[in-house]
């Protein structure tokens, strides 16, 4: 699928709270914006916040947009076991998904050629030294696999958006992911 | 520059406070408004304001009035539950005339409900919550820059007509982000209450003139004057002669009314021989809008209206509408039909209303409301 | 014409108190105390809300706003923020402080913004008809308490203490020029500052408690008030019905707006707009 060419996306990133699936989103959305599309971003919040699977969602359309939720994604990001069994299903066929191996039972993934089982925890933590940027990192195999958004943008709305003194470690993250993707 | 960012609803409401000259914030901590106060907080000192966390919703409302009432731009933010506790004081704040703006971000009820839920519940307790009959203006954003433009409207407003504003938005417009123009400063109109009061010795608090709005001057700025929420006439004091009951209830009631071009705004889309208009507000008007828009490119022929002000309800606009179709379509996420109510009563059986009501907590989505168009159209309901 | 005239809404009178009702001398003292300071009419607001005692400002000659019941503290705190250098004066009753707006008078208290609230304590909803208040004591009668009152009374003074409030005292109607320098202390001091004065109510009160005469309730009053002086003189035993009369708090702590204003760097006009 050429999303490239399409004039409205719906993505969703799955996981578990702490994993900073929201600045994630947040951070896809401005460079989306940054490259001419309108925005619409969501979030679930709550008690879902806590450790249960939560999600953030971004609508980006050249046209005004009258969604205000995604309904099922064109691209699904999960990094928790939890996560994908709650939204791995409410997808379209040709649904681009993207998944941590390292946290997700090989056994429960479908198997088909729009599912991309990436260890991204386990490769962010040996390169990296930490898990934090384990968010970041996701962003850079979506952009590697979908094209939707220019590195220049991306790269920007990170360094806008990560605290200051962690920008370089997370444009790593970032490297990192889309090196996978080749 | 109007450049294009990233904001949620919530902040863009914080902001816009902040730009309409808003001087004093009060709140308690309640999902799904909480950025606004947590924002407030941060930004007011610097912009030469303050803010403070209270012990309830009753006394965060109080707060607000009392700094109105010392001549200070001022608001409180909060959802359901608080904005039930603050339906004493909102009747005092319209009842004594000293203009506050509200942000309530209406989210599932009754009682707790569901706090990290939209719903559009409380358009009857906007304006019947406290006891008695007082007047209020409530405006309902459809998007992150609508909400941004609103607040800037409902504190002029509010200090136009000198009347409690309630900016009633809900749970998705409060946390979604959406890209928005954010306008230049010089750009909009702030509008601050009259204060050309005649001297102290002729002043009369509660006098009005031809606009209907009284000039009430700050508190400490040199007027002594009474400000009471018992009835009162032109002096403020309490009076409960018949004529005077009779004359403080119609004066404050009818204000707004006499103003009802100023105030009332709606948006509209009209079809040549359209046999169908939806109407929606809120964050619902959204989805409404997309699937109008749909059903046009399907050949079918569907107006379009969507209530910005709620109240002053829209009577006029919706009457116009009801003359021109045979059905009007109102989707709502409440139970009732809250609108869909204030529709029927001032369209007088002109159109047929049609609700389509959702209570999941869930927003409505485009293809909901364009089954029911469908529907409609085929002469199934 | 008396040189505290200017004080009053003269147009207003006469007024709504019963005959031998204490919370006059009450008011008075508080408007001698403004006199003696020579507070500005103008800046000095009055700040009531309902009941007997939140009606009576109405009749005084200041910027005055009467809020809904129990709400007072909460508007004057908002006048406050708005407008700091304002002298902001709360008068209420004992069942619009204590018990409808009690949880706003703990905050005041602890908050310790600049503003003095005097609360006029009769034991008794006046304008209602005679209904018990949190200050009525057990055993009292009220129209609601036919049987007589059950629950404890609440002693307000020893409430704001707890919550941190920086001026306490309390005083009564019949120590009338007493009662005037707590209220000028009260006034003068930086921080929340809260008077008690101890009234009567022959209509409510009195009626229901087999004595309605306002002079024997004023000198139920005087002999139930003593000072710190008088009471290091009695046992336990005689201290047990008498309460504690003059300044009983009067200490220093930051005051809210000034201590916002310093760690928030606070710009009167503002730096961005």
């Amino acid at each position: 699928m050429k999303f490239t060419e399409q004039e409205k996306i719906e993505i969703r990133f799955s996981g578990t709270g702490g994993q900073g699936l929201v600045l994630a989103s947040i951070i896809l959305a401005e460079a989306l914006m940054m490259d001419g599309f309108n925005i619409i971003t969501g979030e679930s919040h709550g008690i879902e916040a806590r450790g249960g699977a939560s999600s953030a969602e971004i609508i980006a359309s050249k046209k005004e947009i009258f969604d205000l939720s995604v309904t099922l994604p064109d691209i699904l990001v999960t990094l928790s076991q939890q996560a994908y069994d709650k939204y791995g299903k409410k997808i379209k066929k040709d649904t681009l998904v993207i998944l941590d191996s390292s946290l997700i039972k090989s056994e429960s993934i479908s198997d088909s050629e729009n599912v991309h089982a990436l260890p991204l925890t386990r490769l962010v933590r040996e390169e990296l030294g930490t898990t934090l940027p384990t968010n970041i990192c996701s962003l850079g195999a979506l952009v590697g696999i979908s094209k939707i958004v220019s590195m220049d943008s991306l790269r920007k709305a990170i360094l806008n958006r990560v605290p200051k003194n962690s920008g370089s470690i997370n444009l790593k993250a970032f490297e990192l992911g889309f090196s996978l993707i080749k | 520059m109007n450049k294009k960012v990233l904001m949620q609803g919530n902040q863009a409401i914080a902001e816009a406070a902040l730009a309409a000259g808003m001087k004093v914030c009060a709140g308690y901590p309640i999902t799904p408004s909480t950025e606004v106060v947590e924002l407030l907080s941060r930004k007011l000192p610097a912009y030469g304001g303050r803010f403070i966390q209270m012990e309830d919703e009753i006394a965060s409302i109080g707060v607000i009035i009392g700094a109105s009432a010392a001549g200070k731009k001022a608001m409180t933010a909060t959802s359901g539950p608080g904005f039930s506790l603050m339906q004493e004081l909102l009747g005092y704040a319209a009842m004594v005339e000293i203009p506050i703006v509200i942000y309530n971000a209406q989210r599932v009820g009754p009682s707790t409900g569901g706090a990290t839920m939209p719903q559009q519940g409380d358009i009857m307790q906007t304006k019947w919550g406290s006891h008695g009959e007082s007047p209020r203006i409530a405006l309902c954003p459809s998007s992150v820059e609508e909400a941004y433009n609103l607040t800037i409207t409902a504190f002029n407003l509010s200090e136009k007509y000198m009347v409690p504003v309630v900016i009633l938005a809900d749970e998705i417009l409060a946390h979604i982000r959406e890209s928005i123009t954010i306008p230049e400063s010089d750009s909009f109109e702030i509008i601050n209450r009259r204060n050309n009061a005649p001297p102290q010795e002729e002043y009369l608090p509660y006098k009005v003139d031809h606009t209907g709005i009284p000039i009430l001057p700050p508190l400490g700025g040199g007027y002594r004057y009474n400000i009471s929420g018992m009835i009162h006439g032109d002096k403020g004091v309490p009076n409960l002669a018949p004529e005077t009951i009779d004359y403080c209830i119609q004066r404050i009631n009818s204000k707004l009314k006499k103003h009802y071009n100023d105030i009332v705004m709606v948006e509209k889309m009209e079809e040549e021989n359209s046999k169908i208009a939806v109407l929606a507000y809120g964050s619902t008007a959204r989805p409404a809008k997309g699937a109008v828009k749909m059903a046009i490119e399907n050949g079918i022929k569907v107006d379009f209206i969507r209530l910005i002000t709620i109240w002053p309800f829209p009577e006029r606009e919706v009457r116009e509408i009801a003359r021109r179709v045979d059905k009007i379509l109102v989707p709502e996420m409440n139970y009732e039909g809250q609108v869909a109510g204030l529709v029927k009563q001032s369209i007088e059986g002109a159109a047929e209303v049609v609700q389509f009501n959702k209570i999941s907590g869930l927003p409505i989505y485009v293809e909901e409301i364009y089954n029911q168009i469908i529907k409609i159209e085929r002469g199934e309901k | 014409m008396s040189k505290l005239d200017k004080y009053l809404r003269l147009d207003q009178f006469p007024h709504f108190a019963c005959s031998g009702c204490g919370h006059g001398i009450a008011l008075a003292s508080m408007v001698r105390a403004i006199d003696k300071l020579e507070l500005d009419q103008n800046t000095t607001i009055m700040v009531c809300a309902i009941g007997c005692a939140g009606r009576l400002p109405v009749y005084l000659n200041f910027p005055s706003i009467r809020t809904a019941h129990g709400r007072a503290l909460t508007i004057a705190t908002g006048i406050k923020l708005a407008n700091p250098k304002l002298k902001v004066i709360v008068f209420m009753g004992d069942g619009d402080a204590a018990a409808i707006g009690g949880n706003h008078l703990i905050h005041a208290a602890r908050r310790n913004i600049d503003m003095t609230a005097i609360i006029a304590i009769n034991e008794i909803y006046g304008m209602t008809g005679g209904q018990y208040a949190p200050t009525t004591k057990s055993g009292h009668f009220a129209s609601t308490a036919p049987f007589g009152m059950i629950e404890p009374q609440m002693d307000i003074c020893k409430l704001v203490e707890a919550a941190g409030a920086t001026f306490v005292a309390r005083g009564d109607i019949y120590h009338v020029v007493e009662l005037e320098k707590l209220m000028l202390k009260a006034i003068s001091h930086k921080g929340f500052s809260v008077v008690e004065a101890l009234t009567n109510c022959p209509t409510q009160f009195g009626r229901r408690n087999k004595n309605s005469r306002p002079s024997e309730m004023i000198k139920n009053i005087k002999e139930m008030t003593i000072t710190k002086k008088q009471a290091e003189q009695l046992s336990k035993e005689e201290l047990e019905h008498k309460l504690l009369r003059g300044i009983l708090i009067d200490k220093e702590r930051p005051e809210y707006i000034e201590e916002y204003d310093r760690i928030t760097n606070f710009q009167e006009e503002g730096s961005l707009k």
